[in-house]
């Protein structure tokens, strides 16, 4: 019988190929392949690339960054707040980011109109928000806050000041703006934000290795992988994106200086870590709030690094590194990535506060795409204007505010009125699917309670059950230097050729399904639909 | 194969032997620096002559100096010599506490009697003629929010299930219910605020703290509360009690809950502060409470048995925080005042687990509380409402189920009332 079915398969076969001419005018050869070790390898990078921008699930594009590592990518750890010494460079080059220093920030606003809308409101806000200060000041606060401890950099008081004017100022002005009741205000929401970034001189250890392997590549740059986490005092998203500040044909002529900073970043005293590397801007997909409006951050940590003499650039790392994080994470929820780079420029307002002095930063958005040889050959930049550090009042005496600066809450009330429109002629989600965009979109039942569960375990980062295997000392002496024990059976990863950090993320066994729980009954592991 | 342990595999014995043998047999060689330096001429010493003559200084070794910076002071022993000891004892009740006896304990604790079903009069028409019809979607986008699509995932506690002990599940990771109160409660006000004008005029303040001693028969309880959000405003309430109702005070009685005393389920303690202490202090313009917001976090309130907290324990401890920050505010206004106070002080009082929500009124008339006779504080109190009834993911798809737009009235009736 197995053979007769055979024989068939085979006659099809045959009839099929037959009916393709067997010669044709001009010889047809396949193309020819560099097949040097670095094409090959930027080849394959491409293949998962595309890979991942084909995908159209948004959350399954996120999951395939991680699908090559279960234990996760080793990437070095950027936290909000912890600003190392002289890292304005290192933060510019690894966000390509140009500051602009010939214009002030409100001359954008001048540019759009905002100054003019903002005078009549000042007075209205203004007593308010005088009246919002004095009382956070006069609150007796319980001593242990319901909330998360943060360790030593908690401001409880100056947070507490920026969520009392933020609601003071939506409150009082979302009837004449309804963008400001429409959008969504998170509190303290968790932004975690990866990208990859090339140009790196390659730490010393590899070199000794290339050195030995001798395959040509001695002094290549390397990719380094970071991994951002921050927690903002709060921030605002809306359904439709604010306007570009400067357009395509005026960034041009901006000079983009870029300052280039090609050294390890460890060598700033950053560590590493090793985890599955995130892109969540605050909220799940699903959410339709996805562009952003503006974020205040703490610059509480400013007070304990007063020895150092960077007062002026330590802000503008930390506005820097958490404005394009939180665009790019954002980005990301777009359907764009770290390996492709976005199709319209996205904008996003900064303050960095500790309740008293307040500093301003515009951040747009142009491009993400910085892994390998985009690191240099990628022309666009990204934007960042800033103002110095300003002080809203001196102090609070007998329950009044002294020394109030109105020209800080200018600057605030620029940011709240600056209204998002609808971008026409662009289309917004280029990389996702039409109708399936989301988990939620899939109508295969079993794939999608699957996908849901299997993400957010991924984008948990617990850690695994079993650590990954080690090469211990005692190995490494007498077993990888000095083969002194040849009679023992191979079983150790690296005695079978294994790298144990290199697992698939996949590769494992699926779980169990009891016998009970079974809709076939010899399938006993559960189906699985990674990406 | 052999059962016993596979210790010192690698023997080392050998190796040191060798190691032995090896270094037994060493014989000094001799450098070619001396050979070199006489071929250049240079005189050569000694190295003993040199060092013959010099003395060996003992280095004193200097003591470090403490490092003050990470140096934490020990606890002071719990004894009569602590600082904050006192000899009377004090019943302490705290934000978690829960009261066996439910309502009825905590009637009795604050003297308060209910003399209506439901709300206030007034309030209660407030509220019908209230029309929010253009704010539910906004409040149902801010429920997905604070439940399903923040991104804070955290270890929740662990799932048991009775009917087999020992299984044990897997850990989920989540959003966790201090978080999940504070979104939603934050939300809605924010919403409360831009809807309406009269409550942009309410302060909302987070973590207040109020601590508030009383004396009742003979013992000294103390409330140490935490306002998870109080709304303050400049002016205080007008009193919500009519005149039928103020008559009525007399005629009902004081629950009974013997044999229990009131004090049941309160911490006793020797170690505390006896203080008052607003939320606010006397500098603000806004320092009348108007509204508490305080949450019930499933993870912290606890029944000191181990039982699921009920319905009535729970309308307890509106009550208590509602007395609580009532009696707080009155000696804000009035001072310590023993008896009746010059006019009624009313606060209003949201409780909420995220999904129910229990709305309540603490009318304050008098501070004397022992016994049962004379002038009773009042309390209006609406059943459980809930506002949804499902919101998770339910089956891979983020779900909001039986929305129930009473709630906002409600909240928005005391928002802005």
């Amino acid at each position: 019988m197995s053979v007769l079915r055979m024989r068939c398969h085979c006659v099809k076969f045959i009839r099929r190929f037959s009916v393709l001419p067997e010669y044709t005018e001009k010889p047809e050869y396949p193309p020819i392949l560099d097949l040097s070790r670095d094409a090959v390898k930027k080849r394959n990078d491409e293949v998962w690339h595309n890979k991942i921008k084909n995908l159209e699930i948004l959350e399954e594009k996120l999951m395939e960054v991680n699908m090559p590592r279960y234990y996760g990518w080793p990437c070095i750890g950027l936290y909000e707040g912890k600003v190392p010494y002289g890292s304005l460079q290192f933060a510019q080059y690894i966000t390509r980011t140009f500051i602009v220093t010939q214009q002030e920030l409100p001359m954008l606003y001048q540019a759009a109109g905002i100054v003019d809308l903002c005078a009549p409101i000042l007075d209205h806000v203004k007593n308010s928000i005088k009246e919002a200060i004095v009382l956070e000041h006069a609150v007796e606060r319980s001593p242990s806050g319901e909330l998360e401890d943060n360790g030593d950099d908690v401001n409880e008081l100056g947070d507490a000041i920026v969520h009392q004017i933020n609601r003071v100022i939506i409150s009082s002005l979302s009837a004449d703006f309804p963008h400001l009741q429409t959008c969504q205000v998170d509190h303290f929401p968790r932004i975690e934000s990866f990208w990859i970034v090339g140009g790196i001189d390659p730490p010393k250890r590899l070199e000794k290795i290339r050195k030995t392997s001798n395959n040509g590549d001695l002094g290549k740059p390397v990719d380094v992988k970071f991994q951002y986490l921050g927690r903002p005092i709060a921030q605002l998203r809306h359904e439709l994106p604010l306007q570009p500040a400067a357009i395509e044909s005026e960034i041009q002529k901006i000079e983009s200086n870029v300052p280039e900073f090609h050294y390890d970043p460890r060598v700033l005293g950053i560590d590493k870590l090793q985890r599955h590397v995130t892109n969540i801007p605050g909220f799940w997909p699903g959410d339709k709030s996805e562009f952003p409006l503006m974020s205040f951050h703490s610059s509480k940590y400013l007070a304990n690094r007063s020895s150092f003499d960077d007062s002026e650039a330590a802000p503008y790392v930390h506005a820097v590194l958490a404005s394009f994080a939180w665009l790019q994470a954002l980005a990301c929820y777009k359907g764009f990535s770290t390996f492709q780079d976005v199709t319209y420029p996205l904008l996003t307002q900064t303050v960095l506060t500790d309740g008293q002095y307040w500093s301003f930063y515009v951040y747009q958005l142009n491009t993400m795409l910085l892994h390998s040889s985009h690191a240099t050959e990628n022309q666009k930049c990204n934007l960042c204007w800033g103002t110095k550090k300003l002080k809203l009042f001196d102090k609070i005496e007998n329950g009044k505010v002294v020394g109030f600066n109105e020209e800080v809450l200018k600057i605030l009330l620029y940011f709240y009125l600056n209204v998002p429109h609808v971008r026409s002629g662009v289309e917004l989600k280029p990389y996702l699917g039409v109708n399936n965009r989301y988990i939620a979109d899939i109508p295969e039942k079993d794939k999608r309670v699957w996908l849901e569960k299997h993400f957010k375990h991924m984008y948990s980062n617990r850690p695994r059950k079993l650590l990954a295997d080690e090469l211990y000392h005692w190995e490494k002496i007498y077993k990888v230097d000095h083969k002194t024990r040849p009679q023992e059976p191979r079983r150790r990863p690296f005695e079978l050729g294994q790298v144990p950090l290199e697992r698939r993320y996949d590769d494992h066994t699926p779980a169990y399904v009891r016998k009970s729980e079974r809709t076939v009954k010899w399938k006993k592991f559960e189906k699985t639909y990674y990406p | 194969m052999r059962l016993t342990h596979s210790l010192w595999k690698q023997h080392l014995g050998r190796m040191a032997k060798k190691n032995w043998k090896a270094h037994g047999k060493k014989v000094i060689q001799e450098s070619d620096e001396l050979k070199n330096l006489e071929q250049l001429g240079l005189p050569v010493i000694d190295i003993n002559e040199v060092v013959k003559d010099m003395k060996i200084v003992e280095r004193v070794k200097e003591e470090e100096p403490k490092d003050l910076k990470h140096w934490v002071e020990p606890p002071p022993v719990m004894n009569n010599l602590h600082p904050l000891y006192k000899a009377r004892q004090c019943y302490m009740h705290k934000n978690n506490t829960v009261l066996i006896g439910g309502l009825d304990q905590a009637k009795i604790i604050a003297k308060a009697v209910e003399v209506k079903d439901g709300l206030p009069k007034m309030l209660e028409e407030k509220i019908e003629q209230l029309n929010v019809a253009d704010m539910h979607k906004l409040v149902k986008r801010s429920i997905l929010a604070s439940h399903v699509f923040d991104a804070q995932q955290v270890k929740l506690p662990k799932l048991h299930d009775p009917s087999r002990p020992a299984w044990q599940f897997p850990r989920v990771y989540g959003i966790s219910d201090q978080r999940r109160n504070y979104l939603l409660c934050e939300k809605l006000v924010q919403l409360c605020n831009s809807w309406s004008q009269k409550s942009s005029a309410l302060f909302a303040v987070n973590n207040g703290r109020c601590v508030v001693p009383i004396e009742k028969e003979g013992d000294l309880i103390q409330f140490d509360l935490t306002l998870n959000m109080a709304l303050l405003s400049s002016v205080p309430h007008e009193k919500f009690s009519s005149q039928e109702e103020e008559e009525n005070i007399y005629k009902i009685d004081l629950p009974d809950i013997y044999p229990l005393k009131h004090t049941v389920s309160c911490e006793k303690t020797h170690f505390y502060e006896s203080k008052d202490i607003f939320p606010v202090n006397k500098f603000s313009k806004f320092s009348h409470l108007h509204t508490i917001i305080i949450h019930h976090n499933e993870t912290q309130i606890k029944n000191l048995h181990e039982t699921k907290v009920l319905e009535g324990q729970l309308v307890g401890r509106c009550l208590l925080h509602g007395f609580a920050a009532a009696v707080s505010q009155a000696r804000q206004l009035f001072g310590e005042v023993e008896k009746e106070l010059p006019f009624p002080v009313s606060i209003q009082c949201i409780q909420t687990d995220g999904r129910l929500f229990d709305f309540s009124i603490f009318q304050l008339n008098t501070l004397d509380l022992n016994g049962s006779e004379g002038m009773k504080n009042m309390f209006w109190v609406l059943p459980h409402l809930e506002l949804f009834s499902l919101c998770a993911y339910d089956e891979g798809r983020p779900t909001l189920q039986g929305y129930n737009p009473e709630v906002l009235k409600n909240f928005m009736a005391f928002c802005t009332h």
